[in-house]
């Protein structure tokens, strides 16, 4: 049996929607009505992204994306947050998704926010896509920077195992709230 | 012809499945369930996804990473490996095309074969 090349890309870009759909759903999403997770890299190269777009906006309250479509444009972002391009002029992705949940904010601006930032991880790592990760000047939240990106799924399973971390987080501060005493006694820093 | 069932049962014994080998053929389930999902280009809406796990899906395209066995000289085709257990699903599926177009057939349905 013979196979081209082509056919070879799209086979394993298609498992990686697959991934990404099993993981939405182990997330207690419904993804029955989702995109087919079969693509061709000649066409219905969006199936990718539409997955992940539809996955995401169910698991968390506020994302945004920006791309180069006459909405939402790429320039809205960088007015938006121009302290992230004061730091790195070199920053030019081609879209742009930003998670402003409440969860992240909440951690992000609490006392656990040093702790929650060495969590990130960076995902330079990945073969099949150039994608950087940033918290938001102002600790609004995060975002994810796509330069390219065929494989999202081991994005979903960053963003996921972020949201656990936050949630983990955001309870152990709940409970040294109430054991404000002990808080003193370890010589803590409290809220 | 004569059957003799107790011989029979005799030298069945040697491919009797244990029960640490079912436990094994169980963790197989969810990957050829996801690799069958994956070759048959089937529908979202029709993937039951309690079927297999995340990790199931991630065998089945570190399987398909290693489909290429040679490649042609201009590079864009290449031969899949024969042992390859996507190249191997798709011949078992081949096998009752095979069994139906056969030339040789011993046996023809008639009209008149019912089957219930």
């Amino acid at each position: 049996m013979e196979m081209d090349v082509y056919d070879h890309e799209s086979y394993q870009m298609s498992i990686s929607n697959l991934i990404m759909l099993k993981l939405f759903h182990d997330e207690g999403v419904n993804v029955q009505n989702f995109s087919d997770f079969m693509v061709h890299i000649n066409y219905q190269l969006s199936s990718s992204t539409e997955i992940f777009w539809d996955g995401v906006r169910q698991l968390f309250n506020e994302v945004h994306y920006y791309g180069y479509g006459e909405e939402h444009n790429i320039d809205e972002f960088c007015n938006q947050f121009k302290a992230l391009f004061d730091e790195d002029k070199n920053l030019t992705p081609e879209y742009v998704f930003t998670f402003q949940d409440d969860l992240f904010k909440e951690v992000l601006k609490g006392p656990y926010s040093a702790q929650f930032k060495e969590v990130i991880p960076s995902l330079d790592h990945l073969e099949a896509c150039d994608v950087e990760l940033v918290v938001l000047p102002g600790n609004e939240g995060l975002a994810f920077l796509c330069y390219f990106a065929t494989h999202l799924h081991d994005v979903v399973r960053t963003i996921i195992k972020l949201k656990k971390e936050a949630i983990k987080f955001i309870n152990l501060h709940e409970k040294e709230r109430e054991n404000g005493y002990t808080n003193q006694l370890l010589n803590r820093k409290t809220a | 012809m004569k059957f003799d069932g107790g011989l029979f049962i005799k030298q069945l014994k040697q491919y009797e499945v244990s029960k640490e080998d079912n436990k094994k053929y169980r963790t197989n389930k969810g990957f050829s369930k996801a690799l069958e999902h994956v070759w048959f280009h089937t529908p979202t809406s029709n993937v039951n996804f309690d079927e297999f796990t995340v990790e199931d899906v991630e065998d089945v395209l570190g399987e398909m990473e290693l489909m290429p066995y040679i490649f042609d000289e201009g590079g864009e085709t290449f031969v899949c490996d024969p042992g390859n257990r996507f190249v191997i699903f798709d011949q078992l599926f081949d096998v009752f095309y095979k069994l139906n177009n056969y030339p040789n057939k011993q046996y023809y349905q008639d009209e008149d074969d019912l089957f219930i």
